[in-house]
């Protein structure tokens, strides 16, 4: 649905310094009817990727291929018409305030030239949907952040485009409503089969409503992937802030092992670690730990605290051969030192 | 006290229509409405203009934005008295006279549509840059942006720079007297200033401070209004 081959965008930079070079030559394929995250700090180069999608920002150079179509070779009439292909929904949802929650969600359509009554129908319909009823006749400053969210959203969604872009939908607004967001995307993709793209800071986002995630770093993509393998992969740079480990508690005799078993085919559950260990004759006991089922399958980060039988920690060998047997598993561990 | 007001309002000029208080009352609101329209036709596209045109990409368009910019700052800094004089020779070719409401009434536009104009430009500024890219990404066209984001998103600050203008003008109309023009400046000068009449300066001044008023409180009456933003106690 989505490619884009060698993107580059390099703003000039203001004071005669050196240029921003914002995208860095990304390659990316997005499926159809998924929804795709892309996660990065701030100044990552995020808000440019999606802009360039859009044609509102032009790349230095590459291909922006949308549904078919080369957004960044069009002009004028052409990249409008493409663009009513793509919703739009932003952080802070830039409703006009002139406008009311029903108003605002006909806009795309009054801009299409779709007829009045045809125009009303799709906006019934679509108040409907993100569940806004009742409200529809209130302007944007009669609604909370969420309710103004679902006019974003239905907006973006009213000239049924095949591609729905999401500039931080959630980044503005509290856990509970972030969460009926989410939950209201996910039903989109579910029942109209749209391909939806969001970006954003928040890995709980990532974790609650993506099917792949794209990381991007100073304007380069440092990994990408189907969210399950994207977490299980203990060697990426994703793994750690998707399954985040907790701190473990203080003052422990024992030692501390941190294990990441997402990746591994005979270690499946946090379970098959402590039997391991077991079978080095020391007693291990998880102190801290995420596990996480993702598209049905466990993916753990967890911290063992190794001891033998008389209540020590174990020996240096006996840890050695432990780590190896890890290893061999497909465990990534390694030794906490304090 | 209360004798020198019963013999003040027996003053004629309070009385008698031709060239009296009432009738040019009538003729500074009328010179401040015909203006004003004017003012709001040419002034509007213009701060539209000096919007749309602001950190154009394309060289000759940032060239126009300044040349345009550069025009408008020179006639606003123009002190009205002065304009007013060098333009008869302007107002003489168009209206065909040197002097009267109509002759005024060209000066008074031309200082108030770059005055306004600036102040539109202003109001369009204060509308967030995500609102337009917003409806630009429905594939809207340049003209349908204007049409249905800039005006009405900034119809409540259009309307305070009308009320704002609209002041401004009332009192540049005082200043028409210089090309004859009539209207409460006028009479004030010439009769009650020249003339010693006291009364007829008090009646100006306070007429005038009501209906700067009244315009003010319609204005902001109008700019509540249509403002649909949410009220910042
Ligand atoms: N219009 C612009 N002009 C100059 N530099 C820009 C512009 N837009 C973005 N940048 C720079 O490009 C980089 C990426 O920005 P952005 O895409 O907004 O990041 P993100 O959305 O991930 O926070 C930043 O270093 C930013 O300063
Ligand atoms: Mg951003």
């Amino acid at each position: 649905m989505i490619t884009l081959d060698s993107l580059t965008k390099v703003f000039p930079a203001p004071g005669g310094g050196d240029p921003v070079v914002a995208l860095g030559g990304i390659d990316l394929h997005l499926e159809p009817g998924r929804v795709h995250g892309i996660v990065g700090r701030s100044g990552a180069g995020k808000s440019t990727l999606i802009r360039c999608l859009t044609g509102l920002e032009k790349p230095t150079s590459g291909r922006v291929e949308v549904d078919g179509t080369d957004v960044a070779a069009l002009e004028g009439k052409a990249l409008r018409a493409a663009r009513r292909n793509i919703g739009m929904v932003f952080q802070h949802a830039n409703l006009l305030d002139s406008r009311t929650a029903a108003q605002n969600i006909a806009h795309p359509l009054e801009i299409a030239g779709v007829p009045r009554a045809q125009r009303e129908r799709r906006v019934a319909e679509l108040v409907e949907l993100v569940g806004l009823s009742g409200r529809e006749h209130n302007y944007p400053a009669q609604l909370s952040g969420g309710q103004i969210q679902r006019v974003g959203i239905a907006r973006g969604l009213a000239a049924e485009p095949k591609v729905l872009l999401c500039d931080e939908p959630t980044s503005a607004l509290d856990g509970t409503t972030t969460h009926q967001i989410l939950d209201l995307i996910a039903d989109l993709r579910e029942r109209l089969g749209i391909t939806v793209v969001i970006i954003t800071h928040e890995m709980a986002v990532v974790r609650e409503v993506c099917d792949t995630v794209t990381l991007l770093e100073n304007g380069a993509i440092t990994q990408t992937g189907d969210l399950v393998d994207v977490a299980a992969d203990p060697h990426g740079p994703l793994s750690a802030e998707l399954i985040p480990l907790p701190p473990a508690p203080t003052g422990i005799n024992a030692l501390i092992v941190n294990c990441d078993y997402g990746d591994s085919p005979t270690i499946r559950t946090s379970d098959d670690l402590v039997r391991l260990a077991e079978t080095y004759e020391a007693e291990a006991t998880i102190v801290a730990g995420t596990i996480e089922t993702l598209g049905g399958r466990q993916v753990g980060r967890v911290q063992l605290a190794l001891r033998n039988r008389s209540d020590q920690p174990i020996s240096a060998e006996g840890l050695a051969e432990f780590l190896t047997e890890l290893e061999a598993a497909g465990v990534v561990a390694k030794e906490v030192t304090a | 006290m209360m004798d020198t007001l019963q013999e003040w309002l027996q003053n004629p000029l309070f009385h008698r229509w031709e060239d009296g208080l009432w009738q040019n009352t009538l003729i500074t609101l009328y010179m401040t409405a015909v203006t004003m329209a004017l003012t709001v036709v040419l002034g509007l596209p213009l701060g539209v203009a000096l919007f749309e045109t602001d950190g154009s990409t394309s060289r000759p368009v940032r060239t126009v934005n300044q040349v345009v910019g550069f025009i408008v700052n020179v006639l606003r800094s123009f002190p009205f008295f002065i304009l007013i004089i060098a333009l008869i020779p302007i107002t003489s070719a168009v209206t065909g006279r040197s002097t009267g409401p109509n002759a005024a009434m060209i000066a008074l536009t031309i200082a108030a549509v770059p005055f306004a104009a600036r102040l539109f430009e202003l109001n369009l500024r204060e509308i967030p840059a995500g609102k337009i890219e917003a409806v630009q990404m429905m594939g809207a066209s340049r003209w349908q942006i204007i049409r249905q984001v800039l005006i009405p998103e900034a119809l409540p600050g259009i309307i305070g720079s009308i009320t704002t203008t609209t002041i401004a003008v009332i009192g540049y109309t005082a200043m028409a007297g210089s090309v004859n023009a009539g209207g409460l400046g006028q009479l004030a000068y010439n009769r009650g200033y020249t003339g010693y009449q006291t009364e007829v300066i008090i009646a100006t001044v306070v007429l005038l401070v009501i209906i700067v008023i009244l315009v003010q409180l319609l204005g902001s009456r109008l700019a509540t209004a249509v403002d649909h933003r949410a009220r910042t106690a």
